[in-house]
């Protein structure tokens, strides 16, 4: 929800509208995880419950770039892909699968990866107001710093406000 | 003719004014014999002819000399008239300021007249013998030269030699024309106007003169010098001048014959120089009867009196305009004048006087009215306007004798505004080749008299028509200034003797630089008008820059330090507030070097002014780009939280994409 508040009016109008390779990215992904289940199903498995959070954040994301879905995205695989190692290295058995899966420490990194996507997406905005605000401030600062000198040089008529001496 | 002068203290000699060089007037040797109503006579010698007896005459500053009958005299070097040997200003000690002065051979004879106010019998036979003839005889060839002297009176005639024997007319050029002759010398017409506005006059003028003169020479005295001027005049009018003058007095029958040809007051009628010459050879005329003016049948009454003559009513009406409206309205003057009079040409003259006058109720309504009916009635006579008469070529004088405060200047100016003077030409018998420049000349004048401005009005007229009128300018009318070479010099000196004085363009100088320094240009004598002190400080030091470009002298620099003080406001036009400051710094510096070409050179460069005109341009449209974008950022104030959180957004996906990669990259690492 948060997500929603933030991201702007304009930016969730533009989001609200489908992208148009959209169905298709789902179709392509459906397609791939189904070939994943028939080639590697231990593997597939292990994606599956691990990148939730980042399906979540997909189904949540209202940005037309998907900043969401990438930020949480990225850290969710990020938190995932040792796992998706160490399966791979034990012959992509389902008797591994599930022996990672039902380690909670296993959960924690895969979801806690997510959480710090998910913290740093909301962090981040407070940041950017500091500094666009901290720039705008500093824009307008040296702009009135400007107009002063150019007043102490040529005096209120460049302002174009007094009269005329010619 | 210009000419520097210098003073020196000779020890033991007196004070001694130099002039052009070598010619030493002794101020404090006064020749009481040779002085004249406005000028001062003093003892001159020329250091390169020691021998030669010279004296100079020191002109009253308020009357400008006649510098080109002086140039006519010294070219024609007359037997029977002073021939001006130099004539220049000079730094007169005694009325501490520079005057006028004229060095003349000096008449060794004395006054023709004797006794010691120059007046007295002259012998018949030595009138006839010794003083006539040479005067005759020069006065003709001055007179075909096209000038004329109108200084002819009994006591300006002088012996030139110690034994009396070659008579010479006195000093004609030390005022304006006919100035100082009293009116028994001049004729009806000279004797209406004003003496600043009497003119150059005719031959004519000098003949008549010529005639009294002789007349108050044989009879040792001024026959009517007991009756005042108006009454003289008067008696003029309705007698004749040889009846008025002449009167009961005995004169034997060869004089009779001079002086009442001379005397007679139509000029077409009155001796010629050449019946002059004749009767002097011994050839006898009969004497001619005066033509005298045209009486009416029986009066008309104005104002309580009497008039017979046209001339008489029309002088009437100038002295009571205020009744002149209701008197030209009145059928009883249409009845006098038509059949009274019987002059039909009076008679149209006056219809037009009426028909192109102005409304009743106008301010001055009557003294115009009275004016041109004064014209209509007496053609001939000077152009009387609100109480001042003057002649149609003494328009000039008359301006000079205004500001001198001898005459109405308002009057004058009006009736030239008024165009008075077309009026009169238009009422003379025919409009000669030679008067069509005089009437252009008026509406120049005119012109000039309408326009306010500084280089303009009255005192641009006085300069142009009286090329001899000095700059009266109070900060420099004592430095006797004729030519606009000399202005600065006369501003540096007085600005040195007084340190509390500004140096200002005032409507004199102004007046005087528009007529004679050509190269000033209007706009920069508009500047010396305007109400803004930093315009007229650069108006004035654009003229006097000037002036010192054409003529000198390289260095003013009191004059540059005064203007110096004015010209900060000036500066103001700078826009740019550094240089602005920078110039004001280097005022003073180049003030001290006394160059108001340099100093015009900083305050107004082109180049500079260029400059800063773009630079304040380039400044405005920055100002502009700032307001815009300084408006911008506020209006982007509320949607900030929006970008906000985008660019958080953009950051955070950046950031989550950075650690992921280098998170597999250290798994790769690890692996491998």
């Amino acid at each position: 929800m948060a997500v929603r508040r933030t991201a702007s009016k304009a930016v969730r109008g533009k989001a609200a509208k489908k992208a148009p390779g959209r169905g298709i990215a789902i179709t392509a992904a459906l397609a791939g995880m189904t070939m994943l289940a028939a080639a590697a199903l231990p593997l597939c498995i292990l994606v599956l419950a691990g990148l939730v959070p980042a399906m979540v954040a997909a189904l949540l994301d209202r940005y037309r770039a998907k900043y969401l879905t990438r930020t949480v995205g990225a850290m969710n695989a990020a938190g995932l892909a040792p796992l998706v190692l160490q399966l791979s290295t034990h012959g992509l058995s389902m008797a591994e699968a599930t022996r990672l899966l039902s380690s909670p420490f296993n959960w924690l990194m895969m979801y806690g990866g997510a959480a710090v996507g998910w913290a740093l997406f909301l962090a981040m905005p407070t940041l950017a107001r500091t500094i666009v605000d901290v720039r705008a401030d500093q824009m307008q600062r040296q702009l009135k710093a400007r107009a002063e000198e150019l007043v102490q040089e040529w005096g209120e008529e460049v302002t174009g406000r007094s009269a005329q001496k010619r | 003719m210009a000419q520097a002068a210098r003073q020196e203290s000779q020890g033991g000699e007196g004070r001694v004014v130099t002039l052009a060089g070598h010619f030493d007037v002794h101020v404090d040797q006064p020749l009481a014999e040779l002085w004249t109503a406005h000028a001062g006579a003093y003892a001159a010698v020329d250091r390169e002819m020691p021998s030669a007896s010279l004296f100079a005459l020191i002109c009253d500053p308020q009357m400008p000399p006649r510098l080109e009958v002086l140039e006519a005299l010294r070219g024609m070097r007359l037997d029977a008239m002073l021939v001006p040997l130099v004539w220049g200003i000079v730094e007169w000690p005694l009325a501490a300021r520079r005057c006028f002065a004229i060095v003349y051979d000096r008449p060794a004879g004395g006054a023709v007249a004797p006794g010691p106010d120059r007046s007295g019998a002259v012998p018949e036979d030595e009138l006839v013998r010794a003083v006539l003839p040479p005067l005759v005889s020069s006065l003709g060839q001055f007179l075909a030269a096209g000038a004329t002297h109108r200084a002819i009176r009994a006591n300006n005639v002088y012996y030139r030699d110690g034994a009396r024997r070659f008579a010479t007319l006195g000093d004609c050029c030390s005022t304006p024309p006919a100035l100082t002759q009293p009116v028994l010398y001049e004729t009806v017409e000279s004797g209406l106007a004003n003496p600043w506005g009497r003119g150059d006059g005719t031959a004519a003028d000098d003949l008549y003169a010529l005639g009294v003169a002789i007349l108050v020479l044989l009879l040792g005295r001024n026959p009517v010098g007991e009756l005042p001027d108006d009454r003289l005049l008067l008696e003029k009018m309705n007698r004749g001048s040889y009846a008025a003058i002449v009167g009961s007095e005995r004169l034997s029958s060869t004089m009779i014959e001079p002086v009442r040809g001379l005397l007679t007051d139509d000029p077409r009628e009155r001796w010629s120089i050449q019946d002059l010459e004749l009767w002097l050879h011994g050839r006898r005329l009969s004497p001619k009867q005066p033509t005298l003016p045209r009486r009416a049948t029986r009066a008309f009454e104005f104002n309580g009196e009497s008039h017979f003559t046209a001339r008489a009513l029309a002088q009437a009406f100038t002295r009571k305009p205020a009744s002149v409206p209701q008197a030209l309205k009145s059928p009883e003057f249409e009845t006098w004048l038509q059949r009274s009079l019987g002059d039909a040409e009076r008679t149209k003259l006056v219809a037009s006087a009426l028909s192109e006058s102005v409304e009743p109720g106008v301010a001055g309504h009557e003294d115009l009215l009275a004016s041109r009916a004064a014209i209509a009635l007496d053609p001939a006579a000077p152009i009387r306007y609100k109480g001042v008469s003057v002649g149609v070529g003494a328009y000039g004088s008359a301006l000079a004798g205004a500001f001198r405060g001898h005459l109405s200047l308002s009057a004058v100016a009006e009736a030239i505004v008024a165009r008075l003077p077309v009026f009169w030409f238009s009422a003379q018998p025919g409009l000669r080749p030679e008067q069509v420049p005089v009437l252009k000349t008026f509406e120049r004048m005119r012109l000039h008299l309408e326009d306010r401005r500084p280089g303009f009005g009255a005192e641009r007229v006085a300069y142009e028509s009286n090329p001899t009128l000095h700059c009266l300018s109070p900060l420099i009318e004592a430095q006797y200034v004729l030519e606009p070479a000399d202005v600065l010099r006369a501003m540096e000196t007085v600005l040195e003797q007084r340190p509390a004085e500004e140096p200002q363009i005032d409507r004199h100088l102004a007046g005087f630089l528009g007529a004679r320094f050509k190269l000033a240009a209007v706009e920069w004598l508009d500047e010396i008008g305007s109400a803004d002190p930093g315009t007229r400080a650069l108006g004035t030091l654009k003229l006097l820059a000037k002036l010192q470009a054409a003529s000198g002298p390289r260095a003013v620099r009191h004059t540059a330090a005064r203007l110096a003080r004015q010209l900060p406001a000036a500066l103001e036009r700078f826009r740019n507030r550094a240089r602005r400051k920078q110039l004001l710094e280097e005022l003073p510096r180049l003030a001290e070097k006394g160059s108001l070409v340099d100093l015009l050179a900083l305050v107004d460069g082109a180049a500079e002014r260029q400059r800063d005109n773009l630079g304040f341009t380039a400044a405005s449209h920055e100002w502009a780009r700032i307001e815009r974008e300084l408006g911008h950022l506020r209006v982007d104030g509320p949607r900030r939280p929006e970008r906000a959180a985008l660019l958080g957004a953009q950051m955070a996906s950046g950031i989550a994409m950075f650690l992921a990669w280098a998170m597999a990259l250290g798994l790769i690492v690890v692996v491998a």
